[in-house]
């Protein structure tokens, strides 16, 4: 059957502006400003996030700018033709195992902060099987089908960010900000850490290039949505801040949540907000797991080449449940979360700044 | 996996077709010559109908016998003894130039010069014979020769132009279509009267053979569209296509979906907008509904009035429509998930009002909240089957009375039966029937949803929704254009309506070839 | 044959997912609690001595009766049902309270509409004790941050019983008059639990609004200053200190000044006001703050009979009113710096913002130690504008 042009399983430029903005938003900013809090004073914090920003968005740009020598080719295939095939095998399987666990911390953690907010007793089990099952279904379907539901969902949940924000104008207090630059440089150092693994989305771009035909501008778009989440999560962390003051931040184990509690809706129309911003943050999780997962398919299936879809589906899905379900408290989440974060660093900054100097060092040019 | 199930229905679909063809041959009879038994084989072949008239008659200075056969109440029966049997039988006598003694030529003489009739064919087949009798056409069969002239004179009642009652609105034609097909088609050309109009005609429905056509304005109209349009009506294959609905359902992409892929109507003047911006149009005989393809989510909520009012106006109407789509769909859900699960969201004084009201209410939410849901779709099933004048007073009966005694008698809460009569009011807020229809389905499982998991259920349910409507396409183009992928230039006709001098542009998201409304260049195509 | 197994899966695990709706719980069956009152519990004699040791709390809970709130509307003096219901319980800890709450009353307590707590001065001249009974608040999920906290004089439990006419619950009633703040400067606006927990975490001292009965009546003038050291209350204020109080922290919305001019009682009305408090800092010995209070308003009732169109009187006027706030405000810093010696009144932060690194030197001992805070010298001044004598100039 005849499509038409915009259909054919292909990824426009300018969505990468989508992905790269949406897949860093997900659990890590509903915990920001309590990590930036207890390292900083005040709001020296926000050093750390632009800072971290601008390392981010370079990255990307870095990233980016690797994949898109080789349109069309899966960073397997690319990979092997900058080093040979085993090192790419290799790297390749640690990024499949990266975005499994990836997946899976996401699917705990929404279970957890739901069971804690919005679902008292259910058990962590439940909420998490049935998150699990709706990623599954969305990568079943089509892979521009789940491109467009990042489309769709991102502009929701900034909506709803900026709304509780707004909603918590009346409670800011500025004394709280000042006053500025009385944090040591260890402390800077800490929160720009933690900064990144919330602000860190560049991996997806080495995985997604694959589908884009046009890729000049790749680069540019995929800086341009990187920015995006350092700009969110700067205003989330100020207004945290403002409303709390830092002290009280690092005491709150979900800052972002509890700005949704302070919030009063003018007319007093809804009791409270919490359960609204998260019940819209779940779409944002959702956005960034079901991706995770996609990717997993991606560079399985271009590993081996032969197998459905679907087989891998019913193979990997037990496993993600598991490894899950695996860390017994919420503190152990953290840790699997920290864990994931020195993954990511090495996959999201060392691999493509070592791709690329070999790249240019053995003259490869791919078929950009 | 939405559209291998169609692929595969379209393989069986070609085999059926092709071992209908070869059986046809083999049963063709042959015409006679003679003209009494020519007369005695179509008797027998439609078994001696009451309303078949056969009148044998004699043309020409030398007698020769003729027949014309037809059946009653199909029939212009003016125009047959008019312009037929009177022109033949007089013309015939009085011209010069006699019957030549050939019958063949008897045959060609008719056809050029004594028969006034506008549709005239020359046929030796039974099967366009009995097609054309069946369809109201006369048969002139002449003795001696084997060579038959079908006439064209159709002439049957049928309703007048009137408004269509669906789609009634306040400003705008009241016209709509009715079941005769040439009707309708006079209804398109009359408002497009662009060389580019383009009809072309099907013949659907092995037994009843209806005439389908498929009209779409050439130049602006993607090709890609109309060719999988006209694949998909040729792999019908069908006894009887009765209804538009029959045709929809054969040729839609995906059919366990609950969402309509392809829109239908009443109204001449939102076909005509549709083609206009680069959809394709079907007319069947027989039924009022025409068929627009392809269909995109932001058709489900939008109606023709929104363009004949003033911008801001359009604009707001939409807007309400959407959140009437809204509570259509989610109030009860939501109602059910903050009363079970999330009490503290709502506003104090209200919580404790709904507590106070649910005091003594035997059924948890979900269950009074499907009770009252089902007795209000039995309600309205109810109302459509009964005569107009008890129609209405079952409404307002069923409403108020029904509602305040189960109130009163502590089976449910007076809140739930707001809910309820909001949620209803909504859904008819909505232009499209089966839109309608399928937010009704919907509705049912968020409330399922809403009663395991609370607000987590309707959020997943939700997302599990949009997952669906992201891979549902209808023709090819996804179903949820132009909010993702974003054509931003379309958003000025999707949610508000800008003024009429701003929508210069046709929607992108169907790709026509014209791209610009008014240029009348060929394949003026700005993108 | 795979998409089966994928279905029969599918099945069955969303089926048993379907066993339990966990947390349903129909509204109806709540109980929900609006508001708690803490007082010590007497002990009684019988215990065992190492009961003794421990600290006991009573704690109030008013639940709501919503089938009282319905129809029955309010002003109906007579309506035989009250649509509160109060109950004891006694416990070591909040959360051992609420477990023997859910024995006495057939509804599930559900603290999500919780608008008020109430602690009696007993509990908290306690140290620590405040910080003990918030961290139940603090920590459930349940409990919003925005909660009211007022220190009863007396028994708190006796607060949520007062007649609440013309609201409906009594903890309603004291939510409104405490809103009255807007109009009467001598009662504390509401302070919520959040901002408790910030002032508890940077140990700052603090005031919390305060409540006292008498008879059916309820005054809510005063507050009750806390010692952000060891959270302990250390004493009441009175409505005239707190005045002073709310136009040093810019918190004073509306109210009304009397003053003499010429022997007469004339009452300037205060529509806003604005204080600008700045530190200097020559060494940590020698902190000098000085504060600038700037108000607007106008005649509201007059005994003199002045000229109020001539500029000399409205200066005269302005002068008289200058001073009277600069006696208050200084009344109310000697109350401060003096008696409680505690420095409530937020000039911590004011010195933490414009110097940090004496701040950081001195944190420990500003209010209590060497009590830097008793130490400083604090300058008021006051400058006050009168905009309109009112409709007329003089009744006679």
């Amino acid at each position: 059957m005849k499509t038409f042009e915009y259909e054919k399983g292909e990824i426009n430029e300018k969505e990468i502006v989508y992905l790269a903005a949406s897949y860093p938003i997900a659990v890590g900013v509903l915990s920001i400003p309590r990590t930036l809090g207890r390292v900083t004073n005040f709001f020296d914090g926000w050093v750390c996030l632009v800072v971290t920003g601008i390392f981010c968005i370079f990255v990307t740009g870095v990233s980016a700018k690797l994949a898109s020598y080789f349109p069309g080719q899966t960073f397997f295939k690319y990979a092997s033709t900058i080093c040979s095939k085993p090192v790419a095998l290799i790297l390749t399987i640690y990024g499949t195992i990266y975005f499994i666990a990836t997946t899976s911390f996401q699917t705990r953690f929404v279970a957890i902060i739901t069971k804690q907010y919005l679902l008292f007793k259910t058990p962590v089990e439940i909420i998490s099987l049935v998150f699990l099952f709706v990623i599954v279904y969305a990568v079943a379907g089509s892979r521009i089908g789940l491109i467009r539901l990042n489309l769709l969902f991102f502009p929701i949940t900034i909506l709803v960010a900026l709304f509780v924000l707004a909603m918590n104008i009346p409670n800011f207090e500025f004394e709280n900000l000042s006053p500025f630059f009385t944090t040591s440089w260890e402390g800077y150092w800490k929160g720009s850490k933690e900064s990144f693994f919330t602000l860190s989305g560049s991996e997806i771009l080495l995985f997604y290039v694959a589908y884009i035909k046009k890729t000049e501008k790749t680069s540019k778009y995929a800086m341009i949505g990187a920015g995006i989440p350092a700009i969110i999560y700067l205003m989330i962390y100020t207004t945290a801040i403002g409303v709390f003051n830092s002290q009280t931040a690092g005491m709150l184990v979900y800052p972002t949540i509890e700005l949704a509690k302070e919030a009063e809706v003018p007319g007093s129309f809804f009791g409270r907000i919490e359960s609204l911003f998260f019940t819209i943050w779940i779409m944002a999780i959702f956005n960034t797991a079901s991706l995770a997962l996609d990717i997993v398919l991606i560079s399985l299936s271009s590993i081996f080449h032969k197998t459905k879809k679907i087989t891998f589906i019913i193979f990997l899905t037990p496993i993600i449940y598991f490894i899950a379900m695996f860390p017994v408290n919420s503190i152990r989440v953290s840790l699997m979360g920290q864990f994931l974060s020195y993954m990511s660093f090495g996959l999201g900054v060392v691999v493509p700044v070592f791709l690329l100097i070999i790249a240019k060092v053995r003259g490869i040019k791919g078929n950009a | 996996m939405t559209s291998n199930s169609f692929f595969k229905r379209e393989k069986s679909k070609n085999k059926i077709i092709q071992n209908s063809k070869e059986e046809s041959d083999d049963f063709t009879p042959k015409l006679f010559l003679k003209l009494d038994e020519n007369l005695q084989k179509i008797q027998e072949m439609l078994d001696n109908p009451g309303d078949l008239i056969i009148r044998k008659f004699t043309i020409g200075l030398i007698n020769h016998s003729c027949a014309v056969v037809y059946l009653d109440g199909l029939i212009d029966k003016l125009l047959i003894n008019d312009q037929i049997i009177k022109n033949i039988q007089i013309e015939s006598t009085k011209s010069e130039e006699s019957l030549s003694d050939d019958p063949v030529y008897i045959v060609d003489q008719l056809y050029d010069k004594y028969i006034s009739s506008g549709e005239v064919e020359k046929t030796t087949s039974w099967d366009d014979i009995l097609y054309a009798i069946l369809s109201g056409d006369t048969a002139l069969y002449v003795d001696g020769t084997n060579q038959v002239l079908t006439i064209g004179s159709k002439g049957w009642e049928s309703r007048s132009i009137e408004e269509p009652v669906t789609e009634a609105v306040i400003r705008g034609p009241r016209e709509g279509f009715i079941e005769s097909l040439r009707t309708n088609t006079m209804l398109i050309r009359r408002s497009i009267r662009d060389q580019n109009l383009r009809f072309k005609s099907y013949k659907i429905g092995r037994r009843t053979k209806k005439d389908l056509v498929l009209i779409y304005i050439d130049k602006i109209v993607n090709p890609n569209i109309v060719e999988e349009v006209n694949k998909r009506i040729q792999s019908i294959d069908i006894d009887s296509a009765l209804e538009s609905g029959h045709i929809e359902q054969w040729i839609e992409d995906d059919f366990l979906s609950p969402f309509p892929q392809i829109d239908h109507t009443e109204r001449p003047d939102k076909v005509v907008g549709a083609l206009l911006e680069g959809k394709v149009a079907i007319l069947l005989d027989g039924t009022p509904f025409a068929l627009i393809a392809p269909m995109t989510f932001g058709n489900t909520l939008q109606s023709q009035e929104d363009y004949y009012e003033r911008w801001l106006v359009g604009s707001l109407i939409r807007v309400l429509r959407y959140l009437a789509a809204f509570i259509a769909v989610f109030l009860p859900s939501i109602y059910i998930a903050l009363e079970s699960y999330h009490p503290g969201m709502i506003p104090s004084k209200l919580a404790f009002s709904i507590a106070a009201t649910r005091e003594g209410v035997p059924f948890p939410v979900f269950v009074e909240a499907l009770l009252m849901e089902t007795t209000m779709e039995l309600l309205r099933e109810a109302g459509i089957r009964l005569p107009k004048p008890i129609g209405q007073t079952i409404g307002i009966v069923g409403g108020l009375v029904i509602g305040e005694a189960a109130v009163s008698a502590g089976i449910v809460s007076p809140v739930m039966v707001i809910i309820v009569a909001i949620t209803a009011i909504s859904s008819f807020a909505i232009p499209s029937y089966s839109t309608a229809l399928s937010f009704r389905i919907i509705r049912f499982a968020f409330m399922g949803a809403a009663a395991v998991f609370g607000l987590y259920g309707v959020i997943l349910a939700y997302i599990v929704i949009n997952i669906h409507l992201v891979n549902l396409k209808s023709i090819g183009v996804p179903y949820t254009s132009p909010f993702a992928p974003g054509f931003t230039k379309d958003w000025k006709d999707l949610i508000l309506r800008f003024p009429i001098p701003m929508l210069t542009k046709r929607p992108k998201h169907l790709q026509p070839e014209n791209l610009t409304r008014g240029d009348m260049n060929k394949g003026g195509n700005s993108s | 044959m795979r998409r089966y197994i994928i279905w029969l899966f599918l099945a069955v695990s969303l089926t048993i997912s379907l066993t339990g709706c966990w947390d349903q719980v129909e509204i109806e069956k709540r109980g929900f609690i609006i508001g708690i009152a803490f007082d010590l519990a007497q002990k009684k004699d019988e215990e065992l001595d190492e009961l003794k040791e421990k600290t006991f709390y009573k704690g109030t809970y008013q639940f709501v009766v919503p089938s009282a709130l319905g129809q029955g509307g309010s002003g109906q003096g007579n309506s035989s049902s009250k649509a509160y219901n109060n109950l004891v319980v006694e416990g070591e800890t909040v959360s051992e309270q609420i477990n023997r709450l859910a024995g006495q009353t057939s509804r599930t307590p559900f603290a999500e509409h919780l608008q008020t707590i109430i602690l009696s001065e007993n509990v908290v001249r306690t140290p620590q004790t405040c910080s003990q009974i918030l961290d139940f608040l603090l920590r459930d999920n349940e409990t919003r941050r925005g909660i009211k906290v007022l220190i009863a004089e007396g028994e708190a439990g006796a607060m949520l019983d007062i007649p609440p006419i013309p609201e409906n619950l009594p903890v309603m009633y004291i939510d409104s008059i405490a809103k009255n703040s807007f109009k009467n400067a001598s009662i504390l606006s509401e302070r919520k639990i959040g901002t408790i927990h910030e002032h508890l975490l940077s140990k700052k001292s603090f005031v919390l609004p305060k409540i006292q009965r008498d008879g059916q009546k309820i005054n809510m003038t005063g507050a009750a200053v806390f010692d952000g050291h060891n959270t302990q209350m250390v004493g009441f204020i009175n409505g005239e200190i707190t005045e002073g109080l709310n136009m040093i922290t810019n918190e004073y919305k509306q109210g009304s000044l009397k003053i003499k001019v010429e022997d007469k009682p004339v009452v300037y009305e205060i529509k806003r006001e604005k204080s600008s408090v700045k530190v200097h800092v020559r060494n940590k010995d020698d902190i000098r703050i000085y504060i600038k209070i700037k108000t607007e308003g106008a005649i509201e009732e007059s005994f003199a009979s002045l000229d109020y169109m001539d500029l000399k009187v409205l200066s005269k006027v302005e002068i008289a009113v200058e001073k009277e706030i600069e006696r208050k405000v200084a009344n109310a810093i000697k109350v401060f710096q003096k008696d409680l010696k505690v420095d409530a009144l937020g000039f911590s932060g004011y010195l933490e913002r414009s110097d940090y690194e004496t701040w950081k030197d001195i944190e420990e001992n500003w209010d209590h130690g060497e009590n830097y805070f008793s130490k400083s010298i604090i300058k008021v001044q006051a400058d006050v504008i009168v905009q309109t004598p009112g409709a007329i100039i003089n009744s006679e």
